[in-house]
């Protein structure tokens, strides 16, 4: 009998078929097989006999929070669009702030070319400005705004971008636990 | 219609109600595919919350003239192995070790695993050492109860490539246990008898009956 079928036959007996009669035989002529078959069943004893482990207590209530936590967030889609959206603005506003205020109080001495474009964006800026602009013609004034835009946006930059990942890490800390 | 299809009809339909009571009856099946699979209790119940939230996700797709746990248990295994995948390739980056130095000292971990007391501890440390196709299929079969089919479904591999894994990985234990224990002293009470009983007392019909008396 090849190797294949004497396995098959094993395998159909400790799955719950019967043992056959030419199994039986084999076993009975080599002591080989009958050595492979003790030690199959006793691997397949050992692994029937484990017991299952039961989830922790509050397993389904912590599934379903976390379930509430996801369908409450911005599909992540959105929360990059936000994020990339966010960074954009605020990297721009602190440019043109800056650059405004650099030809303003005439702060920088940059090359022909880039004071031209510099001149230019705060020109722009500047015409299109408003209220704080005007108040930037004050020098307290101006690092004053300046300061508090910089601070606003380094305050929406960590609340959009780098709590929502640490309180993630917690959540995921706290499902550990 | 049985009251887990009206519950599965439910959530498809958005009832977050229903899908709870799904996570009930199911939590302890998913639970010990994942802890079998991942070999401790915190991956274990990590894994088996995301497999729950992945298959809430899912429902839209779920066919439902396919069993529902069958389809939450395939969705659970996948995600174990992707994320023991993820596990080794971290490892592997991180320690830098090349193979015959890993192999080494998997041979140094499975030496002290056949140290230990209780046979059955032993077993199922040694299950950790078994590739995860294989640990997946005794998994399934000792734990869950599952016949051929139903595993092939589960892990979407055909019922012959099964057997034959089933096989291999029964053998493979075999002589991971007979590494450590040459004289191979007393088989457990029955074996060695002509008839091995089927592993019905394992499994599948035990998760459900107890998630039941619960």
């Amino acid at each position: 009998m090849h190797a294949n079928d004497v396995r098959e036959l094993m395998d159909s007996a400790l799955d719950g078929g019967e043992l056959s009669t030419s199994l039986k035989e084999l076993l009975g002529e080599s002591p080989e097989l009958a050595a492979e078959w003790e030690r199959q069943q006793r691997v397949h004893h050992l692994l029937a006999a484990d017991p299952l482990v039961d989830p922790p207590m509050d397993f389904a209530l912590r599934v379903m929070g976390r379930l509430e936590g996801e369908l409450r967030r911005a599909p992540r889609w959105q929360r990059h669009l936000q994020q990339i959206a966010l960074i954009l603005a605020g990297t721009l506003t602190l440019t043109w702030s800056a650059v405004t205020l650099s030809r303003h109080w005439q702060l920088t001495d940059v090359g022909p070319t880039l004071w031209a474009l510099m001149d230019a964006t705060a020109r722009g800026t500047l015409a299109m400005g408003g209220a704080w602009l005007s108040a930037s013609t004050a020098s307290a004034w101006g690092w004053l705004v300046y300061g508090a835009l910089a601070i606003m946006l380094a305050a929406a930059w960590f609340g959009v971008l780098v709590l929502p990942r640490s309180m993630t890490r917690q959540a995921g800390s706290e499902v550990q636990r | 219609m049985d009251q887990e299809a009206i519950w599965v009809q439910e959530a498809r339909a958005g009832d977050r109600a229903a899908f709870a009571r799904l996570v009930e009856r199911f939590q302890r099946p998913v639970y010990n595919l994942a802890y079998r699979m991942l070999g401790n209790p915190h991956d274990a119940e990590d894994a088996a919350q995301e497999a729950f939230l992945k298959a809430y996700r899912a429902l839209s797709g779920y066919d439902p003239s396919r069993s529902f746990s069958t389809w939450l248990l395939s969705i659970t295994a996948h995600h174990c192995i992707d994320r023991l995948r993820r596990k080794r390739l971290q490892q592997v980056s991180l320690d830098g070790l090349p193979p015959w130095r890993q192999l080494a000292s998997d041979s140094v971990n499975v030496q002290r695993e056949l140290e230990r007391e209780d046979e059955g501890d032993r077993i199922r440390a040694l299950l950790q050492y078994l590739p995860d196709e294989y640990r997946l299929v005794l998994v399934l079969r000792y734990w869950h109860d599952l016949g051929y089919s139903e595993i092939a479904e589960t892990t979407g591999e055909s019922v012959s490539a099964i057997k034959s894994r089933l096989h291999r990985a029964r053998r493979r234990i075999a002589e991971l246990l007979a590494e450590g224990d040459p004289m191979e002293p007393g088989l457990p009470a029955g074996a060695g008898s002509e008839q091995a009983p089927a592993p019905s007392v394992g499994g599948w019909t035990r998760c459900m009956q107890t998630t039941y008396a619960n």
